[in-house]
């Protein structure tokens, strides 16, 4: 595979067909144009305005998951053609590929879905809010709340009530 | 996987940020809805990001995609409760739902009969005049208000939709209606219609009549917006449309060489039924054949013929029962129905039959198909 990720500082030295990404943190990206611009919309857009020669600061988006959003974009650009999951071109390389890709703490789940929504790369999103629906589907509300860290702000009174107008899909 | 930079710690996304909302209800619109009545007890804010309307709507749109079947048998117990439904979803994949309603699972085709026009929800009638719709995802059900109009003979189906733009279901109904002539006593038999939009009137409202000829006493598809219904005599040259917004009424050719009324047995050989967005209908050829035609451009009536299956044993009695496609799975095959007989999977790439067995064991007595997609679209809609 070519250039991948991270190179100190933004070289001068513009490679054919390579763009510079500039994730949130600092870090810099040089990747294949035409895979990035094929999957992310945002990306797509910048290159259009004429940000191929500088490199495209992405604020949002920090350097992990950027390096795990630019693999997405290659493999499926070399691969699909940058095709959705309904294509053909969608085996099961690619599948295996998403699968694996998918296999991150939650943290970087949500870097992630946080990631391809800024670069509106959409079937990164699909994969990964799947992945994370995939989590909670089972869970009880109170292991929802701990693995989520969402905090419970109701008062007992309220949680009480809402639990009994849906007390049969508690279990 | 290869090439991931661990050079560096990232700082400053280390510690987690709250999630925003908009991105919570991008994972919420992926989740079944039991998960999400469940979730609304999670907190303040998750119970009014799972209760917006535009949630619950693209949820709805994304739901059309994965029709699920819900494959019902004949409660043997008899006490007239549905009890296991058992659903095939993308494609192989079996996943057991309970739906636990009375009436469901109800073999009685006379006093209870259970049907569905639009896959949104499905409807129970009790006895002639009185209906209920039921959302089995939610358990949300409502009785429609009794049906009653004086010289009413002919009580036909009653059909269903969910009008985006009014945020309401209605539903329509389509009956004979009788006039007798004082004089010479002869009888004379009109098609009228009636619609009720659910949560808003409290009795049915006449509506525009459908074209003549055209009604028969299948069920209803709801399709663009519109109840599409076939024709019930060869004048009926296409398939009559009801624009459920609107309420006016428009034909739909049919495809070549499909004709309207010809019957086997009991049965129409025409079948309509949605799915994924598309009017597909079921040509019924008899002895275990049908041909099935999708309406792939609806504004120009561009019908295409998908498939055309056989059995390949004359194993049916004509009269006996259809055999009919329920639903195309997402790997390409097809669940098929045998009235009261078996559900069988087809794979049109080389035209074999499995039988449908969930779980290992054989359906002793499977009730005819309802397809449904899971929502959470609140019965009485919003105001």
């Amino acid at each position: 595979m070519a250039t991948t990720g991270a190179s100190d500082g933004a070289s001068a030295a513009k490679k054919e067909g390579l763009v510079t990404l500039m994730s949130g943190d600092g870090e810099i990206f040089e990747v294949e144009a035409a895979a990035v611009a094929a999957l992310s919309v945002t990306i797509r857009h910048a290159i259009e305005e004429g940000f191929g020669d500088r490199p495209i600061p992405l604020p949002i988006v920090g350097a992990r998951a950027l390096a795990l959003a630019v693999e997405y974009c290659r493999k499926h650009h070399s691969l699909g053609g940058g095709a959705g999951e309904d294509s053909a071109a969608y085996d099961d390389e690619l599948r295996a590929f998403d699968h694996n890709l998918a296999k991150v703490d939650r943290d970087t789940l949500f870097d992630l879905i946080e990631a391809a929504n800024y670069l509106e790369i959409e079937g990164l999103l699909n994969l990964m809010c799947r992945t994370v629906a995939e989590m909670m589907k089972g869970k009880s509300v109170e292991e929802l709340r701990r693995t989520f860290d969402v905090s419970n702000d109701y008062t007992p009174e309220e949680e009480e009530e809402v639990r009994r107008e849906v007390s049969w899909a508690l279990d | 996987m290869e090439s991931v930079p661990k050079k560096r710690k990232i700082e400053g996304r280390c510690s987690r940020q709250p999630i925003p909302d908009e991105l919570i209800s991008e994972v919420l619109v992926r989740l079944p809805v039991k998960s999400l009545l469940r979730f609304r007890c999670v907190s303040r804010t998750w119970r009014s990001l799972i209760s917006d309307p535009h949630l619950i709507e693209s949820h709805h749109r994304r739901s059309q995609q994965h029709p699920l079947a819900l494959v019902r048998e004949w409660n043997l117990n008899g006490d007239n409760k549905g009890k296991a439904t058992y659903v095939p979803t993308r494609g192989a994949t079996l996943q057991r739902i309970y739906y636990d309603v009375a009436g469901f699972n109800s073999i009685s085709d006379m006093a209870v009969r259970v049907f569905s026009s639009s896959p949104d929800l499905i409807c129970i009638r009790e006895d002639g005049s009185r209906c209920s719709l039921l959302n089995p995802a939610t358990r949300e059900r409502v009785t429609l208000p009794e049906f009653s109009s004086g010289n009413t003979t002919f009580l036909r189906y009653v059909g269903f939709g969910y009008v985006p733009s009014l945020r309401k279901f209605k539903v329509a109904r389509v009956f004979g209606h009788v006039d007798i002539d004082r004089g010479s006593g002869r009888q004379a038999v009109e098609e009228r219609c009636a619609v009720l939009t659910v949560g808003v009137d409290r009795s049915w409202r006449p509506a525009r009549g459908p074209p003549p000829f055209m009604i028969t006493r299948d069920q209803m598809a709801f399709v663009n917006g519109a109840l599409h219904m076939t024709p019930s005599t060869e004048e009926g040259k296409g398939l009559a449309a009801l624009d459920l917004e609107t309420e006016a009424w428009r034909v739909i050719p049919m495809p070549r060489g499909v004709c309207g009324k010809i019957s086997i047995g009991t049965y129409n050989t025409v079948s309509l039924r949605e799915q994924r967005g598309l009017l597909f209908l079921d040509h019924l050829l008899g002895a275990g054949k049908v041909e099935v035609w999708a309406l792939k451009d609806y504004e120009k009536g561009g019908w295409e013929m998908e498939h055309r299956i056989d059995l390949g044993r004359p194993q049916i009695p004509e009269e006996f029962g259809r055999f009919l496609p329920v639903l195309i799975g997402e790997d390409g095959r097809i669940l098929m129905y045998i009235d009261w007989t078996a559900y069988l999977w087809y794979d049109p790439r080389d035209q074999k039959f499995v039988p449908f067995s969930p779980h290992g064991k054989s359906l002793v007595w499977p009730l005819p198909p309802l397809v449904h997609v899971e929502n959470y679209l609140p019965l009485n809609g919003w105001d």
